[in-house]
């Protein structure tokens, strides 16, 4: 049942992106134009004229394009600061660990708006403001599984022989974290998409207007005239939640 | 106890060098404020004068050595200001915390009573739902729902020891509390429902109500409160959107205020007190996770 779910929902999306434009243009002929009357516009059109089913099929496309970027980088740079951790002596390193109990105190969605609303609302630094807001808890969880690793016999014994720490990390303790980014990726991700959402919401796009508006604006936008046209504000929730329920994955 | 208070310190310590950082960005470029204030140009450079790293780390740490934080864009003393916002920051918070954990522990609690397999999907269905949701969209349902279509409460707003203007922006921030919450009630009380604890208290003579409501709910509720307290770090985030839909004076439409009006004081003392607040909040729930796991 949730795999067809799954489906219908990727289906859905590569269907509108196929067969309609993105809905950067004005029409206010169409304006508020009823679902399911002509098939050019299967879902009707919202107050500006744009069609419905291009709006959900555009904007959860570019949702899903800035987020996966941006879970992966996050990771990245937390698997690179413990590996600064891991090679440092004790003093770099408790400077790390306070830094990060410093994070994990702070909201991380708060973290990123500051970042956001500081250095201006571009892609590049919406990854740097998901990667300053939410590297902490994946650094956390890194450490905790590297601390592991360093007590392996076949490491102290790799380290005996006169193993670099590149290499140490490199082939003993990266194969065994692999598994656990995948979980924080996986785990992490719904986050990402609702931050993205919230975003958009709040009017800060990424430079992607010309895929159209993204899911939290179409909210923002159709929650105004709801009673007169109900589905231009369910279809991009729906976006939102079929988004979080394929790639996301319980805690 | 020494050991907890160097942690503290170092906490501050970091705390403050990242306060800094965020304060002395945020004072950049501020001349436009001023741009149709039909000030000199001379006087709006004045005015619009960058911070430097290290003033703003002096201002942060004499602000917080002395709890005074000077005073907001708009004139107005920041101490009072954040006592304004607190009480009905704290009443907001308690009732979202209550609704959300109140509701989800009898929830869960009523799904190992009655055993109805159709309940406890749905319920679980409801958690997953709320999780996978942001709360913005929560609060506009919320609102579009209650207020537009049934007309039974108001839009937003605040007025002291009136509470209907905390149910639509309290239920928005609790509905995550309660999905979380059930989530753990429920497969705690599962646990110990299969445990020997449950068949014992059934062997005494115990009705299945007394044994589910209270003796159950004795041993699952610190855990749930661990969680609870941990809970509270993630009402700020939330709040700064639920406040700004509607309309209620709290901390977190402060703090929205405050980044966008680039108020470096008062952000300067708002993230002060929340991290100080939230470091605690997290501390205690470690120390009673511990406590817990060794018991």
């Amino acid at each position: 049942m949730i795999f067809f779910l799954k489906a219908f929902f990727v289906l859905s999306v590569i269907i509108g992106l196929i067969f309609f434009n993105a809905p950067t243009n004005v029409n206010l002929n169409k304006s508020g134009l009823a679902p399911f009357l002509t098939w050019s516009h299967p879902l009707g059109c919202d107050k500006l004229g744009r069609d419905i089913y291009a709006l959900y099929a555009f904007g959860t496309f570019t949702t899903f394009l800035i987020s996966i970027p941006a879970r992966v980088i996050t990771l990245l740079a937390s698997v690179i600061i413990a590996f600064m951790s891991y090679a440092s002596n004790k003093y770099i390193n408790f400077v790390i660990d306070s830094f990060a109990s410093v994070f994990l105190s702070l909201p991380s969605f708060l973290i990123a708006i500051i970042v956001l609303y500081s250095l201006g609302s571009e892609l590049f630094v919406f990854y740097i403001a998901i990667v300053i807001s939410d590297w902490a808890f994946a650094y956390e969880s890194i450490q905790g599984k590297i601390r592991e690793v360093k007590e392996s016999g076949y490491l102290i014994a790799a380290k005996v022989m006169g193993a670099s720490k590149f290499y140490l990390f490199r082939k003993h303790v990266v194969p065994e974290i692999i598994s656990m980014l995948f979980i924080l990726f996986v785990t992490g991700i719904p986050g990402v998409i609702m931050t993205v959402a919230i975003f958009s919401y709040m009017g800060i796009d990424f430079g992607t207007d010309f895929l159209g508006p993204g899911l939290g604006e179409q909210i923002a936008f159709s929650k105004d005239y709801f009673l007169a046209l109900p589905i231009s504000l369910f279809t991009p929730i729906l976006g939102i939640l079929f988004l979080v329920l394929s790639l996301g994955k319980k805690k | 106890m020494f050991r907890e208070f160097v942690h503290f310190i170092v906490f501050l310590f970091c705390l403050t060098i990242l306060i800094s950082i965020i304060t002395s960005i945020r004072s950049n470029d501020k001349g436009y404020l001023y741009a149709e204030s039909g000030m000199d140009a001379s006087d709006i450079k004045e005015l619009a004068s960058k911070n430097s790293f290290f003033d703003s780390f002096k201002d942060s740490i004499k602000s917080i050595i002395f709890l005074d934080f000077k005073k907001t864009e708009s004139g107005e003393n920041v101490s009072s200001h954040i006592k304004k916002k607190i009480f009905p920051t704290i009443q907001l918070s308690l009732f979202a915390i209550l609704f959300g954990s109140i509701t989800s522990i009898f929830a869960a609690l009523s799904c190992i009573y009655y055993e109805i397999s159709l309940l406890e999907s749905a319920l679980l269905f409801l958690s997953k739902l709320i999780l996978s949701t942001p709360i913005f969209v929560v609060s506009i349902l919320l609102f579009l729902f209650f207020f537009l279509y049934l007309g039974v409460l108001p839009p937003g707003g605040y007025e002291a020891g009136k509470i209907e203007f905390l149910i639509l922006p309290g239920i928005a921030l609790g509905s995550r509390v309660f999905a979380r919450i059930f989530y753990i009630s429920l497969d705690e009380g599962k646990k110990e429902k299969s445990s020997d604890y449950f068949f014992f208290l059934q062997t005494r003579g115990f009705s299945k109500s007394r044994i589910v409501y209270y003796y159950i709910f004795r041993k699952i509720f610190p855990l749930v409160l661990i969680f609870i307290l941990i809970d509270f770090s993630s009402l700020l985030s939330g709040s700064i959107l639920v406040e700004e839909i509607f309309f209620y004076p709290g901390i977190g439409k402060s703090l929205y205020y405050a980044v966008k009006a680039l108020d470096e004081n008062l952000l300067r003392a708002l993230l002060f007190y929340s991290g100080v607040v939230f470091y605690f909040l997290t501390r205690t729930a470690k120390k009673l996770q511990y406590k817990l796991a060794i018991e």
